[in-house]
């Protein structure tokens, strides 16, 4: 009979060891947490810069094992963005992250479709070493949509080749209006037939806002009064900037080209002597022809009433429908350490905007470059961030086409453009 | 009275729940929305709002005159160049394949990739479209980037594309064509000439109403070549309405404004295809015996 009970003991001891056991087999799974996935969405631009973000989410996810992310690379051109955003918003597939123009803080960030960042940024211990444009750039009414991490000016370059050939000195490159009209002329090449061959400057025939808008910031006018969103396009400094524009087109000193076609630039294509080029495609122009180098100068922001070049920003932005805000946040602050800033700055040669990198910023690589980059990026102004900037951006690249076709004088481009964005606004 | 067995319902239920979800439900949605300012975000109901701007706007004037002058042109030029194509073709000579495949070739490209061979033709400095002018000493056209010019650029790109398409759809109907009617006609001493307007121009007739629909219908939808080629410039030359419509729903997030376009362009689309049927002659009275 002990025999028995103790056989029984037993059995019912090692049944409760095995339930036990079983059971500590069974909450182990529950312990170990199946890792997060956010995406992160960014603009193509060129394979250097997306192998840099694919390994860049690779490193972030092996030191942060519980977020994995996931990069998409998106079309390069702004309309074609705007496409897979209105599908993702549509189908809920919004991305945790998005490398986002500063175009798109305006279009959709204050529409709603970004998260405000400034309850991340307020706790931040990091935010006092930024430049105060990182946060100032993507606020509207008090909130931050995006932190800018990638100045991306508008340089003007020129060719030294060019220059000498035309008997113009290649280390005094063009400071204002009156000079870059007349080095334009002194360096257009026409073959026997009046065409041009060589532009002077590249003076843009279709997607023109980037370049035309400087010219007016430069003159002292704008576009939109971004605080009423409201044109300003009847102001004779808009007008007179307009109508320094018509006589670089009335002087034919350029081949007509898209804006927006990077490839299709002429200075790319070795047809122009000066052009107004993003420090991007710079880069990878060099990068890909390092002889290019000798020839290629910088010149510094040109001048009228004032030095405004156009700058171009792309900011990290969270998705507002985002589920994983914190892990977003977590791999945006992963983005902005000194480690990956200096990283981009080197690989990419992507200006920094930190203050306690900029001895570094300089030691290696093209420092001539590097500093024409940073005073553009200081010196800049980015498109508006309004809810109007699409439509008054419409109406201005109307006028600038309808002054380069000749089928309107400046006075009445801009009237046009003045009345069409008040009525459509109005809509 | 037909009976009609219940099985034949469900044969055809695939398609009318297809059309109803992805084509009926679409187009009632788009009326709805023509009536508010929806904006992805949120809308309100603002009447006949929508459609009473579309009177001021000028963008949209300019894209209905673009679209008409575009449809006008590359049906004409693509049916009578088809059909040019398809007579020189119709033989059955050694190699006449190749010269059928090539002339479908286009149709079968991309359009994207049709449009950035087209860039490279018309580029204003090393484009072969110049090159070609520069031989005959003619000066060098900015062709794409002139608003003059803009516009017939992209219906020649559009003509050239759609060719061999209407070129088979005629070789076709010449095919069908009962020799015996040329025989008969070659007795009683017509002409060549003759027997193109008597007997197969008539005979075409059926064909002919089909290629002129369709390409009227694709005509007012044209886009990719517009996005592409010029984005609506220069001077907004090029626009057309499918293109102000995705400007004003994609870039301006005016959903409820571009759904009015939308509909507009379906009513227009459907007015100029009922008067086709109504008065377009399709052959259907024609007797072959």
């Amino acid at each position: 009979m002990k025999g028995r009970i103790l056989l029984i003991v037993l059995l019912v001891s090692i049944f409760e060891a095995g339930l036990v056991g079983a059971g500590g087999k069974q909450e182990k799974p529950a312990e170990k947490k199946e890792p997060v996935k956010i995406s992160f969405w960014i603009p193509g631009s060129d394979k250097a810069s997306e192998d840099y973000f694919f390994e860049a989410a690779k490193e972030f996810s092996s030191r942060t094992p519980s977020i994995q992310v996931e990069v998409t690379i998106l079309p390069p051109a702004a309309p074609d963005i705007n496409t897979k955003l209105n599908a993702a918003k549509l189908s809920n597939t919004y991305p945790d992250v998005f490398s986002s123009f500063i175009v798109f803080i305006g279009a959709r960030g204050i529409r709603g479709e970004f998260a405000d960042l400034s309850p991340f940024i307020e706790n931040w211990a990091d935010k006092d070493d930024f430049y105060p444009s990182s946060f100032e750039l993507g606020k509207y009414k008090g909130k931050i949509y995006g932190i800018s991490y990638f100045p991306a000016p508008e340089i003007l370059v020129y060719r030294k080749d060019f220059f000498r050939e035309a008997g113009l000195d290649p280390e005094k490159p063009p400071r204002n209006w009156e000079e870059l009209e007349a080095y334009a002329l002194k360096l257009v090449k026409r073959d026997a037939n009046g065409n041009v061959i060589r532009a002077g400057l590249d003076v843009p025939a279709i997607n023109p806002e980037v370049f035309i808008k400087p010219f007016l910031w430069q003159n002292g006018a704008a576009v939109l009064d971004e605080e009423k969103e409201l044109p300003t396009l009847d102001d004779p400094k808009a007008l007179e900037a307009f109508q320094y524009v018509k006589r670089l087109i009335d002087a034919k000193i350029s081949i007509p080209y898209d804006y927006q076609k990077k490839s299709d630039i002429p200075f790319i294509k070795g047809n122009a002597a000066m052009s107004f080029i993003m420090a991007s495609t710079i880069t990878s122009t060099l990068k890909s022809n390092p002889s290019l180098r000798e020839i290629i100068g910088f010149a510094p922001p040109i001048e009228r009433r004032k030095k405004v070049p156009f700058t171009g920003h792309r900011l990290f932005t969270i998705g507002a429908t985002s589920k994983y805000k914190n892990e977003a946040w977590e791999f945006i602050q992963f983005m902005l350490s000194k480690e990956q800033m200096l990283k981009r700055s080197r690989l990419l040669d992507m200006p920094i905007v930190r203050k306690s990198l900029e001895q570094e910023y300089y030691k290696d690589g093209d420092a001539e470059f590097k500093k024409v980059v940073v005073e553009y990026s200081k010196l800049g102004k980015s498109a508006e961030v309004t809810t109007v900037t699409a439509i008054s951006n419409k109406y201005l690249s109307d006028a600038y086409q309808a002054v380069y076709s000749g089928k309107s004088s400046p006075e009445q481009a801009l009237k046009d453009a003045q009345e069409g964005i008040l009525k459509d606004i109005k809509k | 009275m037909r009976n009609t067995h219940p099985i034949a319902y469900v044969l055809i239920l695939p398609f009318y729940v297809f059309l109803f979800f992805f084509i009926l439900v679409p187009i009632g949605m788009n009326i709805f929305l023509s009536f508010t300012n929806y904006d992805l975000i949120q809308w309100e109901y603002v009447g006949w709002k929508n459609y009473r701007y579309l009177f001021q706007d000028s963008h949209f004037h300019l894209s209905l005159r673009n679209t008409s002058i575009y449809a006008f042109f590359t049906v004409g030029f693509s049916m009578v160049l088809g059909l040019g194509a398809a007579l020189l073709l119709k033989g059955n000579p050694p190699g006449i394949k190749v010269f059928r495949v090539s002339f479908y070739i286009p149709y079968i490209a991309s359009m994207v990739a049709v449009s950035m061979i087209w860039l490279w033709i018309y580029d204003p400095l090393d484009g072969i479209a110049n090159k070609i002018l520069n031989l005959f000493g003619v000066p060098s056209k900015q062709w794409l980037y002139d608003s003059r010019y803009a516009l017939s650029c992209i219906i020649v790109m559009s003509v050239w594309k759609v060719l061999g398409y209407n070129m088979i759809v005629f070789l076709t109907g010449l095919q069908a064509i009962p020799t015996y009617l040329y025989e008969a006609a070659t007795i009683d001493g017509a002409t060549s000439f003759q027997k193109f307007l008597k007997i197969t121009l008539p005979m075409l007739q059926p064909i002919t109403f089909f290629l002129f629909v369709t390409g009227v219908i694709n005509s007012f939808k044209v886009f990719e070549q517009v996005a592409i080629l010029t984005a609506g410039g220069p001077s907004n030359a090029t626009t057309t309405v499918v293109h102000q419509i995705y400007n004003r729903a994609f870039n301006e997030f005016s959903m409820g404004y571009a759904a009015s376009m939308s509909i507009t362009l379906l009513l227009l689309i459907a007015i100029i295809t009922l008067v086709n049927y109504r008065y377009g002659n399709q052959g259907a009275d024609l007797e072959i015996g």
